[in-house]
């Protein structure tokens, strides 16, 4: 393959990617004026649910550690953010970093256990995490509620108030309590994915890599291990901690119940339909996960006559959906979207007169199933 | 790399500038929802003048495990009161109709629900569950939207926007023992508690700690269980070696039957006293009614279980509005069992009818009209199904009485009276 050929495609390739990326944001920034209410709170949750996922992305689809305890770092932030912003006052403008922050640490602190198990029994510790974390939240009235919940603040910042029932005029356009929560969700997503996107071309993110594909040889390569796993465990707990944080003081009241298995089980979900290892993988994946409920109960409503039980749809959805894509399409939902570009690709070169065809279909930075 | 680097310091500079200038404007309060004039009437969101229709929203699990059992009898019974009320010309004149839309039980599905109907009724009609009319409650609040809580917690009852009805747990349990200690003498009974996790075994609690105090009974062992535990031998084991003859569950039905199953197995028997979520007639036989095939526990239940609660018995037509309620579900929903959530929702309907004709007389149907006449609404009489309602300016409970029947697997329903209503003074020492 000529050095000339792969730069100039990958220079075709690029242009697209920008006009599509400019197509997404334009899309997603306009995306309030488009939906009524209930898809908005909808868009809303799946955004903040999306931070979170891209932060496990990093620990399980770029480091490739297998963690069942987002649910527990999900609300380390959230808790964290109940007690110095309900609790204490203060504003967002703290509250919000330090939940990741909170989050972030305790992610330091489990993180060691990574190097000492690996895959499945990995999973089985950091599911210990979710009913440890379950407890106290049970258990810490001061922190939690009790078993009964309790209220989250809104995010303000001085006068700048994201509550219920305020909203912002600009210039003539009007953005409610759920539009205000989805800009600054969209915002911090879109930070957290040029965070990811960045750290995966850096010596850390390349590490990390390095980790996922096999341990040993990335050790004799020079890659410091125990390094690489505790900053992925803190990278990822830190999105977890914000967007936890953000879910709470979005839904204004929460029940220590919420922070369960079938949460992390969500998270999982995912990152494995929307693509492992990808930067728009996790986001990808959220909008099929958490948007599923509220399609399936549009689709098919509910009323006290009778009707289909969404709940068991909405379960077994889950489970087909990521029996599909491991069977059919491990790279996820990016996987399918490259391989319809490539097939477009292919099309487009049979129109025009043969060239190097073997080098188009080739993925380029399609990655292998962990 | 140069241009990854470019292109996030672009973003960020662009992100920046986004939060600053958003910062600098600030937000206000949005007006809460326009008010129109028609005919002399203050009309708000969710009435149609020119149709005369009011619509009520009602967020209640339709699918999922609380479906069955509560969301969908307490759903019928309101619709089968509006339907009556309907059929015979509506409240002078004007005609209700229900917006309804599934929960699940779940707080993050009942908030894009609400989101979804907000604009379109006038008032929630009913709003099932606790942590999910929690997580509704600040929009609630500023909307100033009268809410039928169909929860029956402490918490809620102080909320001005709250309509809920009936007797709160903690007084349904303080005033359990006063029958027991004050009424029928058993100061040296064991008693102990079985009750669960979360918001509503707490409330139990409340009210058995209140009784404590109040006739300083011997009790003997208290013990909880998560909602989700299938296995009951722990909790029933700390029961029977303290020797409690007398066990309040705080518990639902799956739980509760399973308790009673465990201990009966183990030949332990004392006398169960039911908070009232904890009872279903589908306990005592497959379709819920007597002619039905008995359950595994049936047995057990029968005359050792006393169930707690301030409703009428099915049937019982000692109470006045016994008769309308029997022949509006007859015409209504032929199809229905008795229930005892099926009851609640009729009598909650009820009290919202009232709600709103005081607000049609004081020609305001706007949301601050509907709290206005909630607020102002004084004693509403129900006819005997459930005690009267009392709402005023200043919130509490709705009612502080309880009634007290035994499981009797003759009667209609299942239930037999042994104590009408009364208040007991654990009941009037909690404060809410």
């Amino acid at each position: 393959m000529s050095a000339v050929a792969v730069s100039r495609r990958r220079g075709h390739r690029v242009k697209g990617r920008t006009v599509l990326l400019a197509l997404i944001v334009i899309g997603a920034v306009l995306l309030p004026f488009a939906l009524n209410a209930y898809w908005l709170s909808t868009a809303v949750f799946v955004v903040i649910a999306a931070i979170g996922a891209v932060g496990l992305g990093v620990l399980t689809g770029y480091a490739g550690q297998i963690s069942l305890g987002h649910a527990f770092f999900l609300a380390v932030g959230a808790y964290t953010a109940a007690v110095l912003g309900g609790n204490d006052h203060l504003t967002a403008a703290i509250w919000l970093p330090a939940a990741g922050i909170v989050a972030g640490l305790c992610g330091a602190i489990v993180g060691p256990t990574a190097l000492r198990l690996r895959g499945l029994y990995l999973a089985i510790v950091t599911i210990g995490l979710v009913f440890i974390g379950q407890h106290v939240w049970f258990n810490v009235p001061a922190i939690s509620g009790g078993p009964g919940g309790r209220a989250f603040p809104p995010v303000q910042f001085g006068s700048f108030n994201f509550g219920v029932g305020q909203q912002m005029t600009l210039g003539g356009v009007v953005i409610d309590h759920n539009g205000l929560y989805y800009y600054l969700s969209l915002l911090l997503l879109a930070l957290a994915m040029l965070y990811v996107f960045n750290l995966q071309r850096t010596r850390v993110g390349r590490a990390m890599q390095a980790v996922r594909e096999r341990e040993l040889p990335a050790a004799v390569l020079g890659v410091n291990l125990a390094r690489t796993k505790v900053s992925a465990f803190v990278i990822s707990s830190f999105m977890a901690g914000v967007s936890g944080a953000l879910y709470a003081s979005f839904l204004s009241f929460v029940i220590p119940d919420q922070w369960s298995l079938l949460l992390s089980i969500q998270y999982v979900a995912a990152i494995i339909v929307g693509g492992i290892g990808t930067v728009w993988g996790p986001v990808l994946g959220s909008l099929v996960i958490f948007a599923l409920p509220s399609i399936l109960t549009s689709l098919f409503p509910q009323t006290s006559a009778g009707g289909v039980p969404i709940d068991d749809i909405t379960s077994i959805a889950y489970g087909v959906l990521i029996i599909v894509f491991f069977v059919a399409e491990p790279r996820g939902l990016v996987g399918l979207g490259s391989r319809l570009a490539g097939l477009a690709r292919l099309i487009g070169a049979r129109r025009r007169p043969p060239r190097s065809r073997i080098q188009e279909t080739q993925p380029i930075e399609g990655e292998e199933a962990t | 790399m140069s241009k990854a680097k470019l292109r996030s310091l672009g973003a960020l500079c662009a992100a920046g500038a986004v939060v600053f200038g958003l910062a600098a404007c600030g937000t206000g309060s949005s007006s809460g929802g326009s008010s129109k004039t028609s005919g002399g009437i203050k009309i708000g969101p969710g009435v149609n003048a020119s149709t005369k229709t009011i619509s009520l929203g009602v967020l209640t699990p339709l699918s999922g495990p609380v479906a069955g059992p509560i969301g969908i009898p307490l759903t019928a019974g309101q619709q089968t009161y509006w339907k009556a009320v309907n059929a015979s010309g509506g409240i002078d004149g004007w005609k209700v109709q229900l917006v309804e839309r599934d929960t699940k039980y779940d707080p993050q599905t009942q908030v894009t629900q609400f989101n979804q109907i907000s604009n379109q009724v006038a008032f929630i009609g009913e709003s099932l569950g606790s942590p999910t009319t929690a997580a509704i409650q600040p929009m609630l609040d500023q909307l100033k939207m009268v809410t039928g809580a169909a929860a029956q917690d402490s918490k809620f009852v102080t909320d001005p926007v709250m309509a809920v009805i009936g007797t709160p747990y903690a007084v349904d349990v303080a005033n359990a023992l006063d029958y027991l200690v004050a009424q029928k003498g058993l100061k040296s009974a064991k008693i102990g508690i079985i009750y669960q996790d979360d918001a509503y075994g707490q409330d139990g609690l409340r009210g058995y700690n209140a009784g404590l105090s109040t006739y300083h009974f011997n009790n003997v062992a208290e013990a909880t269980y998560k909602v989700t535990d299938t296995d009951f031998t722990g909790q029933v084991q700390k029961m029977k070696s303290a020797g409690a003859q007398y066990v309040v569950l705080t518990a639902i039905p799956s739980a509760a039957a399973a308790i009673v199953g465990t201990a009966a197995s183990e030949g332990y028997t004392p006398t169960w006293i039911f908070q009232g979520p904890a009872w279903s007639e589908f306990l005592m036989s497959a379709n819920g009614l007597p002619s039905g095939k008995p359950t595994p526990v049936a047995k057990a239940l029968a005359g050792h279980v006393w169930v707690l609660g301030y409703q009428a018995q099915w049937g019982d037509m000692s109470a006045p509005g016994m008769a309308k309620f029997l022949a509006d579900t007859k015409t209504y929903a032929p199809t229905q069992i008795p229930d005892y959530y099926y009851m609640y929702g009729y009598a909650e309907a009820k009290v919202e009818a009232a709600i709103i004709s005081k607000a049609i007389a004081n020609k305001d149907l706007t949301r601050q009209g509907f709290l206005n006449a909630k607020l102002n609404l004084g004693t509403v009489d129900e006819g005997g199904l459930i005690p009267p309602v009392t709402y005023t300016s200043t919130p509490g409970p709705a009612a502080r009485e309880t009634a007290i029947s035994v499981v009797d697997p003759a009667t209609p329903g299942f239930l037999k009276l042994i104590r009408p209503y009364f208040e007991g003074a654990a009941a009037k020492s909690l404060t809410f």
